[in-house]
């Protein structure tokens, strides 16, 4: 088992930072035709690495990447008590390129034998698409997917969507979309505030 | 240096070879004891006595950032071809999503094209939204195709 390579992790606060604030409510992504995405919503890590097994031996993809994108608190009452339990969001990103029909085929098959309801409706959404995209950068209160795990070749789609996602978070660090006017206007708020 | 010197040297070593220590520990006495000797020549003399010779592929398992290019015997093409490969991802195209909301409208753009290009184009697709809501096209044609009388919606003034 490969252990997860602190290079490619983008450490960032949990909240949108400051900057960010007033600024163009974009999210970033990544898209491709070749490259096996999916998206499993309301789940555990282990759910997501067995299904990535199970299809990394089915389908011959070489290697995988799971990425953790957010989490969720569900609170339920049994016998007057509240009792809380944590779901996550993952990402799971396969390394072989396939042509697009292959792509369905092998995402279909994950939401049908994971059972998973937001990968499910993912699905349709992709095919509805055309292509099959992933988020990389924040999305209201989210942050960006951290890397969990990973397992097997890495070097074809996977690199590729590294790539991608180091050039899209390097960009959000450096505060894409600051132009003259944005930053007159939010000095010309401060200076109102104090009068 | 003396010839006395030098005896006493091979001497030393020797004896530390005779008791199975390594050419760096080896080396660490000599200088204890104010003897030490260039690690070219101390190899060569521990191999002498230990009778062996130097590994033919002995290049092989220096790491590539690390190798002279015209030293040693040349990489395996599966190697060369892995690098390059980086290489070419790191020049290569890039596919990237854009999605946001436009008086509530959501709107989406999906670019192709290599980093610098698309370094150059990000500032105005991050102040404008295309005319068409669904889009997708590349770096050279993008700029032809934003609705510049629009602005994408804004963040929520909200610090949490």
């Amino acid at each position: 088992m490969d252990q997860v390579n602190p290079k490619n992790t983008v450490d960032f606060p949990p909240c949108t930072p400051r900057t960010l604030v007033g600024k163009p409510n974009l999210m970033f992504g990544n898209w491709s035709k070749k490259m096996v995405m999916a998206d499993f919503d309301d789940t555990y890590s282990e759910v997501v690495k067995y299904s990535g097994f199970r299809a990394m031996n089915w389908f011959h993809m070489w290697g995988f990447l799971v990425l953790k994108s957010s989490e969720r608190i569900f609170e339920t009452r049994c016998k007057g008590k509240t009792i809380g339990y944590k779901v996550c969001n993952y990402h799971l990103v396969f390394d072989r390129p396939v042509r697009w029909e292959q792509n369905l085929r092998i995402i279909n098959w994950l939401s049908l034998m994971s059972g998973n309801e937001g990968l499910n409706r993912y699905v349709t959404m992709q095919a509805i698409k055309g292509t099959s995209t992933l988020r990389i950068g924040f999305k209201g209160k989210k942050s960006p997917p951290r890397i969990v795990f990973k397992y097997g070749s890495q070097d074809h789609q996977i690199a590729i969507y590294l790539d991608v996602r180091r050039f899209l978070l390097n960009g959000i660090k450096k505060n894409w979309g600051i132009s003259d006017d944005e930053s007159s206007s939010v000095g010309d708020s401060a200076e109102s505030n104090e009068k | 240096m003396s010839s006395k010197k030098k005896s006493k040297q091979f001497e030393y070593v020797k004896k530390e070879v005779l008791e199975g220590k390594s050419s760096n520990q080896i080396q660490k006495d000599l200088r204890d004891h104010n003897m030490g000797m260039r690690r070219k020549v101390l190899l060569a003399t521990i191999r002498e006595m230990k009778g062996t010779r130097i590994k033919p592929d002995r290049f092989k398992y220096v790491p590539l950032k690390y190798r002279h290019p015209k030293s040693g015997r040349p990489v395996s093409e599966e190697r060369l071809n892995r690098a390059e490969r980086r290489i070419q991802l790191s020049f290569g195209q890039k596919q990237i999503t854009i999605a946001g909301t436009v008086n509530g409208r959501p709107h989406r753009i999906q670019i192709k094209g290599r980093g610098r290009d698309l370094y150059r184009v990000m500032g105005e697709i991050i102040r404008h939204p295309p005319k068409k809501r669904f889009l997708t096209t590349t770096t050279d044609k993008v700029v032809g195709e934003l609705n510049f009388y629009e602005d994408w919606d804004r963040r929520p003034n909200v610090n949490s």
